[in-house]
């Protein structure tokens, strides 16, 4: 019999629909307000005062950011070690997460202590400079892939998805003869959509965001990631440089076109955040209710 | 003892590449922890830098800064732990309850836009909205009659900890939420039709079968985040830090950047961020016997 | 959450990149010009320079400027006449991070440029090579152009590493400014007095304020500045020493005999921390004065609510765009010379002999460090200076007259688009070898298009209104005579001690110096300030003075020598 909807339950729902929905536009007003700015005339949007509405509508900022050269070339690249990487790092570390979720293996102590241990060591950025100098990897697309393959957080959070699996589920299959391959595979992946829904998502964007890596290591342009264009473009309007413009406040013309950091960050922001709230839904199905688990009866 | 071995060749084949990996670009460059003990200098290289022992943790140890710094480092780090941890569990709860998708996909969607702002922004809109010169909350606060004069937040050191956590909070309980909300959705359904026939109610339902649920990942998350109390990084303290609030919001990361990285001493910063890795382990290590021994969890 | 390892060193490096991105420029007079002794004939001058090579080679250069096209028409032109091109390599993010990188896997480029202070470590390591024997082979006009001042460029152990920029100019460039800024209106409405001194600018922002509580409904603000919050060296110490008449030395003040102190412990600072707390006593002190950061500060400005501060002029760019666009070109400030007192003699506005921070070095990597040479040779020549700084006849200028004058249509075009100037006109890495504004080459006429009557072309009603009440022709006008300093100490390597405790000094005057401007009385004022001193003299100040006054004097040594005395 299941219990019926009572008077503390409205109370509970309009709460909650209540305080959710000012949550939401709590976290949204940044959105927003960026959203504003980066279709507000870049001089107008000096004097601040800009908070939902744009008061000086132009898509000025977005043309120029899109006017840089090299802009779409460099999107293919991030695009590329997104796709490629997310779907690398995250298999690889789906494989490793799944050997030490097995309680019999020989190495899951030791593998263990070596993944949280390394969390919270670093060496410094010389020594991995070096190291990857002398890896020859240096201006190659590949350093974007191989050096952050395996995330340690990630992989125990996988394990520990996989150990509140049922073990009966993996001990049937084995018995039943299946390599380990096909049981973690063809059984428990289908089973942890959600956790491997939710690492692909942290892996993926974090591809999309870096660019640090790039800095770092790759001065050819046709490796350029996203990120890293952007950053470009901001550093653009941050420098001033020795130009008639950069020196004088007084020129008489007020030059259009012209970017302040401020709406170029806002504008950055938009572009850089849009493709993932699109992609984020698409997502979402994978983490509602999960296949049940009808193989064993408990 | 080999047959063993042999048996599991399988597991080995899926694990030893992929560790291969990760201690190479992980713990390889801890060769680079020597600059902490010589005098480094980069024309000279690790080779040709003299030996110098202690001497850089003596130095740190000696400074008076260094404890205040490491003050602030905790505590900050702390606040934002209890307030993502106790956050995020609870947002998860809440939007569990929500039965019509679209708002429930829509909220979640929108509640972790904040993380993708850069701090740089995030500190211009926390700066702005507290500011006593036009700034929304003090013009509310004024509105409503609780105030006179406007109140300079940023002015005041003590305050700095609870607007850092707060500002923290906002940028990322969305996204902290989501591996949550991942697990909740992986629970066994069964468990809730199970309940419903015996008549729980929506608390009983949350309390016995959903913070359960939650609870190994939780806590999973709980020790390691632990580990990481002394890693705060530096940038949303920078950005909204001045100089009448610095004894409250100069972290450890921020307090490295200063006497070591940006002077070119980098033996001193190699030497703080070796104490930070003692203690990080030192810390994941406690936490994981005391989680052991009273909750039955482990992280490892 | 946490993250993979690189994405939280992603976080360390983009806090990097904001805190790089927002050092912008502190009080030094924008890298412009330089000055050439006039007159050297281009390209092979006969003696003991080998005729150039002209074969096309790439050399590649580090970069900070995103903005620089690598094949604009003056770079294309640079490459038709020496064969040279210039491979750029951008480096977005922390330049010193990556320098120091590249100083450990021996990766820099052939050419690398960056600040005195960071060339020491890439000397000592052998990683640049010594010049001075290619420059007397192939760059005649290199040595021309520093004349007497040659033998500056050398390093401690004697040898040439660096070729910065010469600085000949004569006059004031006229685009420079002095550090007071005033609201157009503020002094229109006071009858344009011919003010000298702070105090005599405090009275009349008194009186206007008092005239002129709010404006457009909100808040007056008599006095603010930029850069509370992470760059206090702008609201405090440099405003004391210019008022004080003194060159900018940034923290340090030398007095006639070459001894280094610290300015914020001198009675300057004391005396311009009084004056903050004259105008906090009276209300007149942004209320944000030490918190506020960059863009709120622009904003304030743009809103045209600020009266008077010490604000430079790359500030103002924006906010008076904005003003300007708003319909309110009488918000705008103008920049005038102020001092404690009017009799103080005033040294502020100085020029050096070399004018660049960053400076090119050549890498051992470089294969071809003759060409190098020869290309920076060219460059300092009357032709290579005219195509760096005026661009191609024709196209970018044109000489009418016997004089030369921006082409209308070009300046037309990148007063419309920014970036087109990068992509077709006088800018790229080789410009930083610019003789300099207010210089002059050997046809008498001048190196760059940065002139006064080019600015007044460029000013608006209002501003050459407020200038013609002045007689003045250009802001640069109200600025005290040029003159000639060995050097600014900011200039020079830094040295190796003593940068812990420098730190150390610095944050004790962020901290400390709020406290001093908000005392209540004249007594708590002295007690604070005193407190102050004692702190940054326990933080190790004699430290500091004494590293800053040896390399000083071993650097005036070296003028000494170089220049005969």
């Amino acid at each position: 019999m299941k219990r019926g909807y009572g008077a503390a339950d409205y109370a509970f729902l309009l709460f909650n629909y209540g305080f959710l929905f000012l949550l939401g536009c709590l976290t949204l007003y940044p959105f927003l307000n960026l959203l504003a700015i980066s279709l507000n005339d870049s001089i107008d949007s000096v004097r601040g005062g800009i908070y939902l509405w744009p008061r000086d509508f132009t898509i000025g900022n977005y043309r120029a950011i899109f006017q840089t050269d090299n802009l779409v070339a460099a999107t293919l690249v991030s695009l590329a070690r997104t796709l490629i990487g997310t779907f690398l790092s995250v298999l690889c570390t789906t494989m490793l997460a799944y050997t030490i979720s097995r309680r019999g293996f020989v190495l899951r102590k030791a593998l263990n202590l070596i993944l949280i241990m390394s969390m919270y060591v670093n060496g410094g950025l010389i020594p991995y400079y070096l190291l990857i100098k002398n890896l020859h990897m240096t201006n190659s697309f590949w350093v974007y892939i191989i050096p952050g393959l395996i995330g340690a957080f990630n992989v125990i959070i996988i394990r520990s998805y996989f150990e509140q699996l049922p073990d009966g589920l993996g001990e049937s299959a084995r018995i039943d003869g299946a390599s380990d391959f096909a049981v973690l595979f063809r059984i428990l992946v289908p089973l942890s959509m959600p956790v491997l829904a939710t690492i692909t998502l942290f892996v993926s964007v974090g591809h999309w965001n870096s660019w640090f890596d790039n800095y770092l290591f790759n001065s050819k342009q046709n490796l350029s990631t996203l990120q890293y264009e952007l950053m470009k473009i901001l550093l653009k309007s941050v420098q001033q440089v020795s130009t008639d413009a950069a020196r004088s406040g007084k020129v008489d013309r007020a030059v259009a076109n012209t970017l302040t950091p401020q709406s170029i960050r806002a504008s950055m922001t938009i572009l850089v955040t849009a493709p993932i709230l699109f992609v984020y839904p698409f997502m979402q199905r994978y983490f509602i209710k999960g296949i049940t688990v009808g193989a064993l009866k408990e | 003892m080999y047959r063993k071995w042999l048996s599991q060749y399988q597991l080995l084949l899926m694990s030893i590449p992929f560790m291969a990996l990760l201690i190479l670009f992980t713990y390889v460059p801890l060769w680079g922890w020597i600059m902490a003990f010589q005098d480094y200098s980069l024309s000279k290289g690790i080779a040709g830098s003299p030996f110098s022992g202690f001497s850089h943790f003596a130095d740190l140890f000696r400074d008076d800064r260094f404890y205040l710094v490491l003050r602030n480092t905790m505590v900050m780090s702390g606040l934002s732990l209890v307030a993502d941890f106790v956050g995020a569990i609870a947002l998860a709860l809440l939007l569990n309850e929500v039965r019509a998708r679209f708002f429930k996909r829509t909220v979640q969607t929108i509640t972790y836009i904040p993380h993708f702002v850069s701090w740089v922004v995030m500190a211009n809109i926390v700066l702005g909205s507290l500011s006593p010169d036009g700034g929304i909350v003090n013009d509310v606060l004024m509105k409503l009659g609780f105030i006179d004069e406007p109140i300079l937040f940023m002015s005041k050191g003590s305050w700095f900890w609870a607007i850092h956590t707060m500002a923290g909070f906002w940028k990322e309980l969305g996204w902290s939420t989501i591996i949550y909300l991942a697990v909740i959705a992986g629970l066994n359904h069964d468990l809730y039709e199970a309940a419903d026939v015996d008549g729980a109610g929506r608390f009983q339902k949350m309390w016995h079968i959903s913070i359960p649920g939650l609870m190994p990942t939780a806590m999973l998350l709980l020790i390691l985040a632990t580990g990481n109390l002394i890693n705060t990084g530096y940038e949303s303290q920078f950005l909204l830090g001045n100089g009448l609030n610095i004894d409250y919001s100069q972290v450890l990361d921020l307090y490295a950047l200063d006497y070591s990285f940006s002077i070119g001493d980098y033996s001193y910063g190699v030497a703080i961020s070796v104490f930070k890795s003692a203690i990080s382990i030192l810390l994941v290590v406690s936490v994981n016997m005391a989680a052991r021994r009273f909750g039955d969890f482990k992280a490892f | 959450m946490r993250k993979p390892l690189l994405a939280m060193l992603s976080v360390v490096t983009a806090a990097a990149l904001a805190i790089s991105g927002c050092s912008g420029n502190k009080n030094e007079p924008t890298a412009s010009g330089e000055n050439g002794s006039p007159g050297a004939s281009p390209g092979a001058s006969g003696e003991a320079s080998k005729a150039p090579d002209k074969s096309p080679i790439k050399i590649s250069i580090n970069s900070i400027d995103p903005k620089f096209s690598p094949d604009n028409d003056v770079a294309q032109k640079l490459a038709e006449l020496t064969g040279v091109t210039l491979d750029l390599q951008f480096v977005v993010g922390d330049l010193t991070q990556k320098l120091d990188l590249w100083l450990a896997g021996g990766d820099y480029p052939d050419m690398v440029v960056m600040h005195p202070k960071e060339v020491g470590k890439y000397i000592d390591a052998g990683a640049v090579i010594p010049l001075e024997d290619l420059i007397d082979q192939y760059g005649p006009n290199i040595k021309k152009a520093f004349g007497k001042y040659y033998n500056l460029l050398k390093a401690e152990d004697g040898h040439i590493y660096t070729l910065p920029a010469p600085y000949l100019a004569e006059e004031t460039p006229a685009d420079w400014e002095a550090p007071w800024a005033v609201q157009y209106d503020v002094l229109r409405e006071a009858g344009y007095p011919e003010i000298k001194t702070l105090d005599q600018l405090f009275d009349i922002l008194k009186a206007y304020y008092e005239k002129h509580p709010t404006i457009d409904g909100k808040p007056t603000i008599p006095w603010s500045g930029v850069g509370g919050a992470d760059h206090p060296d702008w609201i405090l110490n440099n405003p004391a020493f210019q008022a004080a008449g003194k060159p900018d030395h940034s923290w340090f003040l030398i007095d006639a005999s070459n001894n280094v102190t610290l300015n914020i412990l001198s009675d300057y600072q004391k005396r311009y921390d009084k004056f903050l707390n004259k105008l906090y006593l009276n209300g007149m002190l942004d209320k944000e004065f030490f918190t506020i950061n960059y863009d709120e500060a622009e904003a304030k400005t743009a809103q045209g609510r600020t009266l008077a501060g010490s604000l430079p002029a790359w500030f103002l760019k924006y906010p008076e765009q904005s003003l300007r666009g708003q319909g309110k070109p009488e918000r705008q400030f103008a920049n005038i010379e102020l001092l404690f007192d009017e009799n103080t003699p005033d040294h502020s506005n100085t020029i050096t002999p070399i004018n660049s921070n960053n400076n090119w070095q050549i890498s051992k990597n470089a294969k071809d460090p003759a060409r190098i040479i020869q290309y920076v040779d060219f460059l300092l020549t009357d032709e290579g200076q005219k195509l760096i700084n005026w661009g191609i006849e024709g196209k970018h200028y044109d000489v009418v007259n016997g004089k030369r004058v921006v082409n209308a249509a070009w300046k037309a075009k990148k007063t419309e688009d920014p970036e087109y100037e990068f992509k077709s006109g006088p800018t790229g890495p080789f410009y930083w070898f610019t003789y300099g504004d207010g210089a002059k080459l050997s046809d008498g006429d001048y190196a760059t298009p940065n002139t006064k009557d080019y600015w007044v072309s460029t000013y608006d009603d209002a501003t050459k209104e407020l200038l013609s009440k002045y007689n003045k022709k250009v802001f640069s006008d109200f600025m005290a005579p040029v003159e000639r300093v060995p050097a600014w100490i900011w200039q020079l390597a830094e040295p190796t001690e003593g940068r812990a405790e420098f730190k150390r000094v610095q944050q004790v005057y962020k901290k400390e110096s709020p406290k001093i401007v908000y005392s209540k009385t004249d007594e708590e004022f002295e007690a604070n300030w005193n407190r102050y001193a004692e702190e940054i003299r326990k933080a190790g100040s004699a430290k500091v003075e004494a590293a800053y006054d040896r390399i000083w004097k071993a650097y005036i040594d070296q003028y000494n020598k170089t220049m005969g005395q």
